[in-house]
Order: structure tokens, then sequence, then C-alpha cells
């Protein structure tokens, strides 16, 4: 098991596992993202995005490039299998009629 | 019940209760990552019906070596087919409830469901049970599973996807195996028994094949 993520209490609707989840394949589709473009994609605040981010970085299931002034994130391979991981959960507990 | 329905009955409880371990031990694992009730609740449910499964194989196995006609063999064979129909029972009635906490959300359903569905224990001798099962304990998984099987229908018109389609297949198959489990009793045929054991069977087989494609996830 790649860690765990409580994702009993949803915030504004969503568990913050499917946020991670979110910003996770945001990242990984990105290849290399952007903050801003992850913003958009993902649906969060600044304020938030940044938490979660770091939350994302202190679990090392992303990293932060830096190239010049510009920052830019990646999914590691810990992040990959945490992907492949969550979405085998929401697929098995999806036939429950539950959602992540 | 002859040798080659009892070998074939404990081939396929061996093989249904695995499964059903395989499933717990998903819900168990996914439960660390989701943390959710309804999983918690399945989990249990299968790991009750697994080990059930499994403790049915084993007094079908002792009926073919165990000498009943003493009272150590006769005891023995009392107790793992008490054990293994409360066990199951157990393990549908958690499933059941599970289903209605996820499907409702409601406080005290689980609590509910259980005042309605489990009677007073029956007096039970050991007489009564024919070749590790009873009527009783039919009818009641019964109940439970047609409640499963409704869930699962619900669940299934909300989501139409492939997996809850196996599910409800897999607990459909279980339900349809016990009627004809029951109907074997009420005719005491072992042939219609092992049909059922069959039908059961095609059951577990669905629910591997849940446990296969929910493994199989394609990239979103």
């Amino acid at each position: 098991m790649l860690g765990v993520v409580k994702s009993s209490q949803p915030e504004r609707g969503r568990s913050r596992l499917k946020i991670y989840l979110d910003i996770l394949l945001t990242i990984d589709k990105a290849q290399r993202a952007r903050p801003t473009h992850i913003l958009y994609q993902a649906n969060l605040s600044y304020d938030r995005l940044t938490k979660y981010l770091g939350e994302l970085r202190e679990r090392s299931l992303i990293s932060e490039i830096a190239d010049g002034d510009a920052k830019y994130f990646e999914v590691t391979k810990k992040g990959k299998e945490f992907i492949k991981e969550v979405e085998r959960a929401q697929a098995f507990v999806g036939a429950f009629g539950l959602d992540i | 019940m002859s040798g080659a329905f009892t070998a074939g009955d404990v081939i396929l409880n061996l093989f249904s209760g695995a499964v059903a371990l395989l499933v717990s031990y998903y819900a168990y694992k996914y439960n660390r990552l989701v943390s959710n009730n309804v999983l918690r609740f399945i989990g249990l449910g299968f790991t009750a019906l697994g080990v059930g499964l499994l403790v049915e194989a084993m007094t079908a196995l002792s009926v073919a070596f165990l000498d009943h006609t003493r009272a150590t063999g006769a005891t023995l064979l009392l107790a793992s087919t008490l054990a293994y129909l409360v066990l199951q029972i157990l393990g549908y009635l958690v499933i059941a409830i599970g289903y209605t906490v996820g499907a409702f959300s409601a406080g005290n359903s689980g609590a509910t469901v259980l005042a309605l569905l489990v009677p007073n224990s029956p007096p039970v001798r050991y007489y009564f049970l024919r070749v590790g099962d009873n009527v009783v304990a039919s009818f009641i998984m019964i109940v439970l599973l047609a409640f499963v099987v409704f869930q699962g229908l619900l669940i299934y018109r909300t989501h139409r996807n492939r997996l809850s389609l196996f599910v409800l297949a897999g607990f459909s198959f279980i339900l349809l195996g016990y009627v004809v489990t029951l109907g074997s009793l009420l005719i005491l045929s072992p042939a219609v028994y092992f049909v059922g054991d069959l039908i059961r069977f095609g059951g577990f087989l669905a629910m591997l094949m849940f446990l296969v494609g929910s493994g199989k996830v394609e990239p979103t």
C-alpha cells in the first residue's frame, strides 16, 4: 500500500483522495505542469492548491523542477503507482455503489 | 450424498471460499486508502463467508472420512455444520447491512435489518442437519441474498458499469444456488443439491471476474 490517505471527510464535495487524484492526473497528463495549469484543471483555489501540492511533495508523489524562473511539477514513480492504486480502488468501490 | 458429489462439493466450496477471502482482502486493502464503513462491512462479510465456505468444505470431507456413528465424529460434524451455517448467515447479513448503509446512509438501518431478518434460533438437533445444511439456514440466506441482490440491482441501475454488473451477477447466482439447494433439501435429492452448489460456484466465478476486472483499470 502506498500510504494511507483518509478520505472520509470530504472538502467542498470532493474527498482529499479525489483531489489528490485530480492533481496527479493533471500533472501526469501534461508530463510537466505549471501551478497555474494545475489550478485550472483541478479546479482549486491558489491557497488550497499550494496546500495539496505541499502534501503531495511530502509524500514524494510529485517533484518540483525549477527551469529558470519557471516552476514545474512532475509525477514521481511512486506517484504513478499511487494513481494506479487509487484508480483500482475507485473501480472496486464503484462496483458497490461508492466513490473514493 | 455419493462420493462423487462430496468430492465436487469440497472443490466448489474451497474455490468459492478462496474467492470470498480474496474479495475481503481487497475490501480491507482499499479501505485503508478510501476509509469507508461500507468497505469495512463488505470486508467483514466476505471474511465470514469465506471462512464459512472453507469450514463447509472441511465438513464435507469429514462426512467422507469420520465415523459418525461414534460420539466424537457426530459431535464434530454437528459443531462444524453449525459453525459454517452461522458464519455464512453472518457473512450475508453483514454484506446486506453494508449495502443498506451504502445505499441509504441511514443511521440505524443495520439494526433494523438485523431485527427484521434474524428470527429466534430454533432448537437444533444434529439429526435435523442434512449433509451440513438445513432448511431454516437456507431460507435465511435466501432472504438476506434477495435483499443484497435488490441493492445490487439499484446500484447497477445507477452506475451501469461492467464491474457492478459482475457483482450483481455474482450475488444473483449465489441466491439462485441457495434456492436450488433449498429445493434439494425439500425433495431430498443429492443431485439437485450439487446443481445448487454449481450455480453458487458460478456466482463466485462472477466475483472473481469482478476482482480481475477491477485490477485492470484503463488509464483515465
